[in-house]
C-alpha cells in the first residue's frame, strides 16, 4: 500500500487506510512525541490526539510537503498546545545558573537513541520544546517565537540553556555508568 | 561541541522510531464508522417507486380517452391550423328522416366531410360543410375506434388514420335516405378538431358547439351519455417492488456445558446491541384470476447491531527511582533509590455499527382476496440465501475485539429461512396497486456454523410497504 493509496483511503474514510496510517507512522511519530513530554504516557495521549486530528484534517491536505512532515508537524502542535505558554515565561525567568561541562563525543556516540531521549525528556517545557524545534525540527528563533509565544531572544537563551543542561545530564548518567561498571 | 551535539541528536533521532503499541492505538483513535442509513435509504426508495406509480397515474388520469360527453366536450377549436387540409373524416348518421331542424348548421369542423346522399362539396375557401348526411354506427377518438349502440342517430368521427376524399362527406346508412336540409357548418379558420364523440341526435335537432372561431348561429346538438370502454385486458404477469422494515430478536447461545463460554456469550450479549433489520426486494409473479398467486426475485437484507466495549490495558515497566527512605535515629534520612515498578493504565472505548448482509431469492405463495379496489393477499414462502457477508467488530472468548469478517464462525454460501405476511393493497390503477403489510420472517437455521463455539439466529417482524404493476 503506497502513501497516496494511504491518503486517498483516508479520505474516502476507510478504516482500512486509517489503520495502515496508524501502524505505518505511529512509531516515527512517537519519537517525535515522547521528545515534546516529560514521559511516555504523556507522549502516547499526544499521540493519540494527534491522529484523532489527523484524520479530522486529512480531507484539506494537499500533497505540496512531504506526508511524514505533515504529520510530525500536526503531532508537535498537538504536543504544544498542551502545555501553558506562560510556563516558556516562567522557566525562563527562573534559570539558575548552569554549569557549561562539556561532553566528549565518544561518550555521545556510545549513547542509544532512548538514552537520549530520556534526558531531552527531562528538561524544563521550554528548554525541551525550544531545543527540538531548533535543533531537530529546523525552525528558526523567529518561527519558534511565533509558535510558543515568546520572544526570539528568549528562544535563544532557552535554546543555549538547554544545551548545556542536556550537556550536563548526559555527563551525569555517563558519570552513573562508568561508576556501575567499575563498581 | 554544542553543534556536535545537536548533530549528534539529530542522527540518532531524526529517524528513530519508538516502540509503541499500534494496534492498541488504532483502538483508541479509530474512528467511529458511519452508519450507513439503509433503512432511510429503503424508504426513500420505496417513496420514490410509490410516488413514481402514483405520479404515472395521475398522468394518466390527466389525459383520459373517455368516449363519453357532450359535444362541448368533445369538439373545441384551435385557431392556426388548417382544417380542410386535415385527413380526418367524419360521417354524421342519424335514423331521422324528417324531424331534423332546417337550417340547423352541423359544427364538423378541421375535416373534410360530404354527403353521400347529395354529394355536397366543400371548398377550402369557405369551409362550409352541406348537412345532408346518413347514419353509422362507428365512432372513432384519437384513432381508436370503438363501436356504440344507437338509438336513434349517431354521430360519428374518424379522426386522424383513415383515408379520406379531402372535402368530399360520405354518408352511409342502411336506409339510404336523409332527408334532413340543414345550412353548412361555418367552421373557423384553422379550426382543428381535437376530440371526437358519439352523439344521438334528437328529432328536434340542435346543435350546440362551442369553441374558438365557431359561428354563434350553430344549432344546438344533444349529446347522449355514451357506454363506458370495454374493460382493457389484463396481463396476469406482475412486477412487484417491496421494502421492509423489521424488529430483529436475536438468539446467542453458547454450549451448557462450558463456563467459559457461557460466560462470553453473556459479555457479547452485554457488549452488542440488537438494532433492526431493513430488506428490498423485487419480483415477478403470476396472478391466477381465481385470486391465488406466486412470484420470486431477487432480494437483499441487511440486519444491523451495535457493538461497544471499553477496554483497561495496564501496562507495567521499571524505571529507576526512590525505592526506600531510612530513617536514623539521629533524624538523618538516607535516600535508596533503584529500580521501581511503574504502572500505565489506558481505557479505550470501541464503538461500531455492525451488519450482516445477505442477498436472497425469495420464493412466495399466496392468495389474493379482491374487493373494489382493496385486496388482502395472505402471502408464505421461503428465501434462499445467496449470499452472507458480516462487517463488524466482536469481542473474542478472550475479551480482545475481532474483526468479524476475519472469523470463520458463520455461515456466508447458501441457506434459507421461511418468511410469511399478509399485505392490504389498493388499486390506484387497473395497472398499479399499492400494499402495506406486516411481515415475520423466521430462520430454522442458526447463522453460525455447527464448528463455531456458540450459536447465533436472528428472527424478524415488521412492515412491508410495496407497489405492484401488471404487465400488458
Amino acid at each position: 500500500m503506497t502513501e497516496s493509496e494511504i491518503i486517498r483511503g483516508c479520505q474516502r474514510g476507510k478504516a482500512k487506510y486509517q489503520k495502515e496510517l496508524v501502524l505505518r507512522y505511529s512509531p516515527q511519530l512517537m519519537t517525535v512525541a515522547g521528545r515534546y513530554c516529560r514521559d511516555d504516557h504523556a507522549a502516547r495521549d499526544v499521540l493519540q490526539e494527534a491522529f484523532i486530528k489527523v484524520f479530522r484534517a486529512i480531507d484539506r491536505y494537499e500533497p505540496t510537503g512531504a506526508f511524514p512532515a505533515w504529520l510530525r508537524r500536526i503531532v508537535i502542535n498537538a504536543a504544544l498546545q498542551t502545555k501553558d505558554k506562560a510556563s516558556y515565561q516562567r522557566e525562563q525567568t527562573n534559570l539558575d545558573a548552569v554549569a557549561h561541562p562539556l561532553v566528549a563525543p565518544n561518550v555521545l556516540s556510545q549513547m542509544g537513541a532512548e538514552e537520549l531521549i530520556a534526558p531531552i525528556q527531562q528538561l524544563p517545557d521550554g528548554f525541551r520544546d525550544v531545543f527540538n524545534l531548533y535543533v531537530l525540527e529546523g525552525y528558526s528563533h523567529d518561527e519558534i517565537a511565533d509558535m510558543l509565544g515568546i520572544a526570539p531572544g528568549t528562544s535563544r537563551s532557552q535554546l543555549v540553556r538547554a544545551r548545556q543542561k542536556l550537556q550536563a545530564m548526559i555527563l551525569q548518567r555517563a558519570k552513573e555508568c562508568y561508576v556501575k561498571r567499575v563498581g | 561541541m554544542s553543534n556536535e551535539l545537536d548533530k549528534h541528536i539529530n542522527a540518532k533521532l531524526g529517524k528513530y522510531e519508538s516502540a509503541v503499541d499500534a494496534e492498541a492505538l488504532w483502538q483508541a483513535v479509530r474512528p467511529p464508522r458511519r452508519r450507513r442509513p439503509f433503512g432511510l435509504v429503503l424508504l426513500l426508495a420505496a417513496l420514490l417507486v410509490a410516488g413514481a406509480g402514483s405520479g404515472w397515474w395521475l398522468r394518466k388520469q390527466a389525459n383520459p380517452v373517455s368516449a363519453s360527453g357532450t359535444l362541448e366536450q368533445a369538439v373545441s377549436f384551435e385557431p392556426g391550423t388548417d382544417n380542410t387540409s386535415s385527413s380526418a373524416t367524419q360521417t354524421l348518421a342519424h335514423k331521422t328522416s324528417s324531424a331534423a331542424a332546417p337550417n340547423s348548421v352541423v359544427p364538423i369542423l378541421d375535416v373534410p366531410v360530404s354527403t353521400q346522399a347529395d354529394k355536397a362539396p366543400v371548398t377550402n375557401e369557405d369551409k362550409r360543410i352541406p348537412s345532408s348526411f346518413s347514419t353509422s354506427n362507428t365512432a372513432s377518438a384519437n384513432s381508436a375506434e370503438q363501436t356504440f349502440p344507437s338509438h336513434a342517430s349517431t354521430f360519428s368521427k374518424e379522426a386522424e388514420g383513415l383515408p379520406t376524399t379531402p372535402g368530399v362527406a360520405e354518408a352511409a346508412h342502411p336506409d339510404g335516405v336523409v332527408s334532413t336540409e340543414m345550412p353548412p357548418v361555418i367552421a373557423a379558420p384553422n379550426s382543428k378538431l381535437l376530440h371526437t364523440s358519439t352523439v344521438t341526435l334528437l328529432p328536434n335537432l340542435e346543435f350546440l358547439a362551442v369553441g374558438q372561431g365557431v359561428q354563434p348561429q350553430l344549432p344546438n346538438l344533444v349529446v347522449a351519455e355514451m357506454p363506458s370502454a370495454p374493460k382493457q385486458k389484463m396481463s396476469p404477469w406482475f412486477v412487484q417492488a417491496d421494502a421492509y422494515y423489521y424488529k430483529l430478536s436475536r438468539d446467542l447461545t453458547a454450549p451448557n456445558d462450558s463456563v467459559n463460554l457461557s460466560r462470553w456469550a453473556a459479555a457479547r450479549r452485554g457488549t452488542e446491541t440488537v438494532l433492526e433489520a431493513t430488506a428490498a426486494e423485487i419480483t415477478l409473479g403470476y396472478h391466477h384470476k381465481k385470486g391465488w398467486q406466486v412470484r420470486a426475485g431477487l432480494g437483499f437484507t441487511q440486519l444491523n447491531t451495535a457493538f461497544a466495549y471499553t477496554a483497561t490495558t495496564t501496562e507495567v515497566d521499571s524505571i529507576e527511582g526512590l525505592q526506600m527512605l531510612v530513617f536514623y535515629p539521629d533524624n538523618s534520612v538516607d535516600s535508596i533509590y533503584g529500580s521501581v515498578a511503574r504502572y500505565q493504565t489506558t481505557t479505550y472505548r470501541n464503538r461500531t455499527y455492525n451488519s450482516i448482509r445477505q442477498w436472497e431469492l425469495p420464493v412466495m405463495g399466496g392468495y389474493r382476496f379482491t374487493q373494489g379496489k382493496l385486496n388482502v393477499l395472505l402471502e408464505a414462502g421461503i428465501r434462499l440465501q445467496l449470499q452472507r457477508k458480516l462487517e463488524g467488530d466482536l469481542l473474542t472468548p478472550a475479551e480482545e475485539i475481532l474483526d468479524w469478517s476475519t472469523t470463520n464462525w458463520y455461515r456466508t454460501g447458501f441457506g434459507y429461512s421461511l418468511q410469511g405476511g399478509v399485505q392490504l393493497g389498493y388499486s390506484v390503477s387497473p395497472r398499479v396497486s399499492l400494499s402495506l403489510g406486516a411481515s415475520v420472517r423466521y430462520a430454522p437455521q442458526n447463522y453460525t456454523r455447527s464448528t463455531a463455539p456458540f450459536a447465533e439466529r436472528y428472527q424478524m417482524l415488521g412492515a412491508q410497504l410495496g407497489v405492484q404493476y401488471r404487465l400488458r
